[in-house]
């Protein structure tokens, strides 16, 4: 375990404008480690590894690999030499093969020019067998799992022969046994000899699979611990720089009795979701557990109206409702917090307060048109609860950080004033802080009455804040426990089918 | 001053100003003929029919899609009002019916993209040439001349002054204007453009929104037929015919992004006058109207050019 150092990275910096990204970091990576690079959202650790991939470069600092200095013009540079990225968002093309998309740019042709699509297939094929695939190189891209082109992303990593392998987020969108899938094949390129950077928001892992651990900070480098020499608390004060206090967002007091919604033998179009009935309580936090796929994510939409029901009746207080469209479930009071914040949750393209204002632009009319002092002001207020930064909500909603583009979700969602709130994943790639702001606030939405629906796939998550928690497997309804007394392993044996 | 030259959009704009100004000078000093206000009126006359097309069509762009039939629902709307008229049907209600029908002409389109999802390009497309179809086989093929002299009097009567045109299509681009800025639908166009499925998941019923920009670009298309058939006094099968590229250039010149989510009226305004002025400064000149249609060419690159590099 304890190699030679095969990289070192000393005194990069890298500034862009008026920010300074990276400041003075440094960073050493042994052979055959697992090397966790943790930060929260902002911390560098993406510019840290564009640099390191050949995406940027640094503006002073030396990369070494060995005793050698080197730089990296552009990502093939960095691939020639051995280290390979593999990207948080995918990017492979949907419409075409595995074996085709692993050999981009690559092809293996023959005689006259034309692709030997024969010799590619099956050298892809050796890569996807290395790491336990059960697909064949020939399938069209888009028919795969997200976790299954995951493997292709690394897969191809393979064909490179690499040496360093950086990780960004990969666990992000896969479900629990994806993950131990991931970690078996992470472990296995251990063993070859390869080095792997892994950067993860999610503390168990880390203490699952790495050996040593890097923290980031505003740019700056803090430390490098062994991971076995720290705990979570530890960990996380490094992050943030403060003790973020208790883990704990149950309430005392049990829930109130009176039912907001009732759910009666909902089923979804294509049986995404079969037969599902469950109720809502006022001021309650009903979680909803299962692994991805199991019809969580349509359930919700399908409540919400952005998706169409099959069979089966919604009432809101005792009374009936018919939701067709979005619309029709805010105007009921209820609102969704998408799944996928940069595809449904904003337009990358407006301010900020033109995304808050946008789901209730009656509020701001006054004789007949929009009076925009007035949207201002009222979503400087919104804005300012969430605590949303930077302050100025004429910045467009793109140009924040992923944490901050989610409390302008958020704010947008309150905006409707809902009695219902369903957040789908409300915490997806966001820095340990936001989190635990966002768990504040919905704990403190549940107190003011409000009633809350909660997917993660986070299972500690939900653990956490869950007065309740119904489980569903391949979208049916398995099982319904008690949020405060019910353990993780009891949530998982429903999960998987009960 | 300072931040309001930083915003992107406020010095885009002031940038396009500037080549409009500079292009007048420059035919200013090349000929004496240029700089008067005869002149100036006569450009925003002929500059009417497009300026009216080409609103419509920011609208459409804006929204992310494109609507090609509008040189063809021009066509159709102005041979129904023509042939209504020629049948006795008074000009003011003849002038409803072809505006009513050519917003249905362009809903239609909007139904078929919003409701189906189908691609706007093909969707518009097929109607193009549908719509011209309809046309050519109501009227045989044939103008339609002589259908109301006090249609035609009425539409010339202020040529004195202010021609009817300029005040119609100034009118329309105005109202487009303050729709954009001021009221919910403008704000909900840029939503849609910007990401619709976010916009649907606000509470907007977007498909609903599409079918009202379609519509009101059916809408402008027929508002230009009435012009037309006031200027022309005739309506003709083959009218309109590439009109929707003038529109688009229009569009892109002031700045839309055929990508969606961005794109102004001021700047459309302003894109059909830099086309207009181009046009009538060269004529001025004795250039041939090939190098006309090349110059225009040119133009509409240097604008896709400097959008790019200003946007990043």
């Amino acid at each position: 375990m304890s190699g030679e150092y095969i990289l070192r990275m000393e005194n990069i910096s890298k500034r862009f404008g008026a920010v300074q990204a990276l400041d003075n970091v440094h960073f050493e990576l042994k052979q055959g480690e697992i090397h966790a690079l943790v930060g929260e959202n902002g911390a560098g650790k993406s510019t840290f590894l564009n640099i390191l991939s050949g995406a940027y470069t640094q503006d002073s600092g030396r990369i070494l690999l060995g005793e050698e200095q080197v730089t990296f013009k552009n990502p093939l540079a960095a691939k020639a030499r051995g280290i390979v990225k593999v990207h948080q968002e995918l990017q492979l093309i949907p419409e075409i093969s595995v074996a085709q998309n692993m050999f981009l740019g690559k092809e293996l042709t023959g005689k006259f020019g034309t692709l030997s699509y024969g010799d590619m297939e099956k050298q892809a094929d050796v890569m996807l067998r290395k790491l336990n695939a059960e697909f064949p190189s020939s399938v069209i891209t888009k028919t795969l799992s997200t976790a299954q082109q995951q493997m292709v992303e690394i897969a191809k990593a393979l064909l490179y022969d690499f040496t360093v392998l950086a990780l960004d987020e990969p666990t992000a969108s896969l479900t629990t046994r994806e993950i131990d899938e991931l970690f078996k094949i992470v472990k296995e390129l251990k063993r070859q000899g390869k080095s792997i950077i892994y950067i993860s928001h999610r503390m168990d892992e880390i203490f699952e699979l790495c050996d040593r651990c890097t923290v980031f900070r505003d740019g700056q480098y803090i430390d490098t611990v062994q991971v076995s020499d720290v705990d979570k608390g530890q960990l996380v004060q490094m992050m943030v720089g403060r003790d973020i206090g208790s883990e704990n967002y149950h309430k005392d007091e049990p829930v109130s009795e009176e039912v907001v919604l009732e759910i009666n033998d909902l089923s979804g179009e294509n049986g995404r979701f079969e037969h599902v009935s469950f109720s809502l309580r006022k001021g309650e936090i009903l979680g909803l557990a299962g692994l991805v796929g199991a019809g969580r994510t349509e359930l919700v939409r399908a409540i919400f109206g952005a998706d169409r029901i099959a069979s089966g009746t919604i009432k809101l207080k005792g009374q009936t409702v018919a939701i067709r469209q979005p619309k029709d479930a805010i105007n009921c009071g209820i609102m969704l917090i998408p799944e996928d914040r940069k595809l449904q949750g904003f337009v990358p393209g407006l301010t900020n307060t033109a995304n808050v204002g946008l789901s209730r632009l009656d509020r701001y009319i006054s004789h007949f048109v929009i009076n925009f002092k007035k949207m201002e002001q009222h979503v400087k207020s919104l804005t300012r609860q969430l605590d949303v930064h930077p302050e100025d909500n004429s910045l467009q909603t793109r140009q924040l950080s992923g944490g901050n583009q989610q409390k302008v979700v958020v704010a947008k969602a309150l905006n409707v004033e809902p009695d219902i709130l369903i957040l789908d994943e409300p915490t997806r790639g966001i820095d340990v802080n936001a989190k635990h702001e966002i768990y504040e606030l919905i704990r403190r939405l549940a107190d003011e009455g409000k009633s809350i629906i909660l997917i993660s796939s986070e299972l500690t998550e939900v653990l956490k804040l869950s007065d309740r928690i119904i489980i569903m497997y391949e979208g049916k309804m398995t099982g319904e426990v008690d949020g405060r007394t019910t353990t993780e392993d009891e949530v998982m044996h429903y999960a998987v089918g009960g | 001053m300072k931040t309001l030259l930083k915003n992107p959009n406020v010095s885009r704009k002031l940038g396009i100003i500037g080549s409009l100004l500079v292009l007048m000078i420059v035919f200013t000093v090349l000929t004496n003929k240029f700089f008067s206000i005869g002149n100036f009126l006569n450009i925003l006359q002929q500059a009417a029919i497009n300026l009216c097309v080409a609103v419509g069509m920011t609208y459409v762009i804006i929204t992310g899609g494109i609507d090609l039939s509008v040189g063809s629902v021009m066509a159709l709307s102005g041979m129904i009002m023509a042939m209504t008229m020629e049948s006795g049907f008074p000009p003011v209600l003849a002038v409803f019916l072809g505006l009513a029908l050519g917003a249905c002409f362009g809903s239609l389109n909007g139904v078929l993209i919003a409701r189906l999802q189908l691609q706007p390009f093909l969707v518009t497309l097929g109607t193009m040439s549908a719509y011209r179809g309809i046309t050519l086989i109501i009227s045989n093929g044939l103008p339609v001349r002589g259908f109301s002299s006090a249609y035609v009097n009425f539409m010339n009567s202020l040529n004195k002054v202010i021609p009817l045109p300029i005040i119609l299509s100034l009118i329309l681009a105005l109202c487009a204007l303050f729709v954009l800025r001021y009221f919910k639908f403008g704000q909900y166009l840029f939503a849609v453009g910007g990401n619709e499925e976010a916009t649907r998941l606000s509470g907007i019923n977007t498909s609903l929104m599409k079918i009202a920009t379609y519509g009101f670009s059916g809408f402008c298309s027929a508002l230009a037929a009435v012009i037309f058939l006031g200027r022309l006094g005739a309506a003709d099968p083959q009218a309109g015919n590439g009109y929707e590229m003038n529109a688009i250039a229009a569009s892109a010149i002031g700045g839309a992004s055929l990508a969606g989510g961005k794109g102004s009226i001021v700047g459309t305004i302003i894109g059909c006058l830099i086309l207009q002025t181009l046009n009538n400064g060269l004529t001025l000149l004795n250039v041939q109207s090939f190098y006309q249609t090349f110059a225009i060419g040119v133009i509409v690159l240097i604008a896709t050019i400097i959008d790019r590099y200003s946007s990043k």
